[in-house]
């Protein structure tokens, strides 16, 4: 665990709902202070809905009086306390260490959070990675990869067996656990009732929810809001566009540009959908079968998220297509495909061809193509295409 | 606001749930690029 707490910065974890953020903060107390130490509070607390920032003066009161004084405190769901920010600002003054957590992904960027730049060091934290699936699997996986035995037959198979599960259940610690659709289906029920129709006074409440299950079952694909705005009867494209931005603030989806040198170009083009988690596309998705294919590419961009990738997806004017590319500054430093189907030879052609054109396009001389199993490095066209299997990627084993 | 009696029964409670957790893993965190904004 990085040693965030030797720094005075107020630290800010945001993340979705139920993807371990409490946790975390109980881990944090439990090794670098002890629940004797701190001061916590969860603004989730339904009996806690009526508090204003005003009597925020009063529970540290409140606090001193139950349990002295302390200079630690942990704010858990801050969001859900209008003006948090001013409060967290006194706080700081008072030289308190604070962290919070909040399911909002733009909870820094109120013009109230200006009051703590510079004073805040920001962590995502995302549903389980494959590899912390695997350790809550009991997988030894950084011996594994130590000592390089995923080569071996066995451990090979039972590797990729854990991805195929990890695939459709997700992330989610409690349904990683437990494996129930339930779950799920509650998490996304509570997303949209708290954390958009209460939050942003919503009263269309049956179409948000109709939208969100739309890009549910939509996920990895191109989505337009005129489309959206048919659809579902709504009187402007602008309301549709407050919908998504709603829907993509509590975490659970992300919008994905097409890439231009343009920002307006960026701004203006078609976007593609991507969800936070597998489990909650195959658990509330209308889809019947999961559709492998698709699985594939959103766990691919949900790993870029969470290694910070500034990322697009590429498509030139035929419609040929480079499923991410990554941006470092004004270029593109990366391409990167996704195929599942690689034993198909015309769907493999098409995806190479795709990232031909496209690394052509874009200037770069290799690019990467994620597979189901194939590993290969190939000169095509004066291109460098290297084929890795998606265990190894999301492993970051490449370079082995 | 909220009544006294409730708010201390409120805190005390809830640091009753922050128990260690027993499922501990490390979490591979992400410091955002311009993390100490």
């Amino acid at each position: 665990m990085p040693q965030f707490h030797k720094l005075k910065h107020i630290v800010v974890i945001t993340g979705h709902r139920r993807a371990g953020k409490s946790v975390f903060l109980s881990q944090i107390i439990h090794k670098y202070y002890g629940i004797d130490e701190v001061y916590y509070l969860n603004f989730d607390d339904e009996r806690l809905v009526s508090l204003k920032c005003e009597d925020m003066n009063r529970v540290m009161e409140v606090f001193h009086i139950l349990f002295g004084d302390k200079k630690v405190i942990f704010l858990d769901e801050i969001q859900n306390l209008e003006g948090w920010e001013r409060f967290v600002a006194r706080l700081y003054n008072q030289g308190y260490k604070i962290y919070i957590t909040g399911s909002n992904a733009r909870l820094l960027s109120s013009e109230l959070a200006t009051l703590l730049t510079g004073r805040y060091v920001e962590i995502e934290l995302f549903p389980f990675s494959f590899r912390e699936f695997l350790i809550y699997k009991g997988f030894h996986i950084d011996d594994i990869v130590k000592q390089k035995t995923y080569y071996k037959t066995e451990t090979k198979a039972h590797l990729r067996k854990l991805l195929d599960e990890y695939l459709v259940t997700g992330g989610f610690p409690e349904n990683v656990r437990y494996k129930e659709s339930v779950i799920l289906r509650k998490l996304f029920s509570d997303v949209i009732t708290k954390d958009v129709v209460n939050r942003y006074k919503i009263k269309e409440v049956k179409t948000i929810k109709e939208i969100a299950h739309y890009l549910l079952s939509n996920s990895s694909k191109e989505f337009s809001y005129n489309r959206i705005k048919n659809i579902y009867s709504l009187g402007s494209v602008h309301t549709v566009k407050n919908y998504i931005e709603y829907l993509t603030s509590t975490y659970m989806f992300f919008e994905l540009s097409r890439f231009s040198h343009s920002l307006k170009e960026i701004q203006t083009r078609i976007k593609k959908i991507y969800v936070i988690d597998n489990g909650l596309i195959d658990a509330v998705g209308f889809s019947s079968s999961p559709d492998i294919g698709r699985l594939y590419e959103n766990l691919v961009f949900v790993e870029l998220r969470r290694r910070g990738a500034d990322l697009y997806y590429y498509k030139d004017k035929r419609g040929r297509e480079i499923d991410f590319v990554v941006r470092n500054k004004r270029n593109i430093k990366e391409a990167i495909q996704v195929c599942f189907d690689v034993n198909n030879d015309e769907v493999l052609k098409k995806e190479v061809s795709g990232l031909i054109y496209g690394l052509k396009e874009l200037g770069l001389k290799k690019g990467l193509i994620i597979t189901s199993g194939l590993e290969d490095r190939k000169r095509i066209k004066g291109y460098d295409i290297e084929f890795l299997p998606l265990w190894k990627w999301l492993l970051t084993l490449g370079e082995e | 606001m909220i009544e006294e009696g409730l708010l201390k029964q409120v805190l005390i409670e809830q640091k009753e749930i922050i128990k260690p957790s027993s499922e501990y893993i490390e979490r591979e965190l992400i410091k955002k690029s311009a993390a100490i904004s």
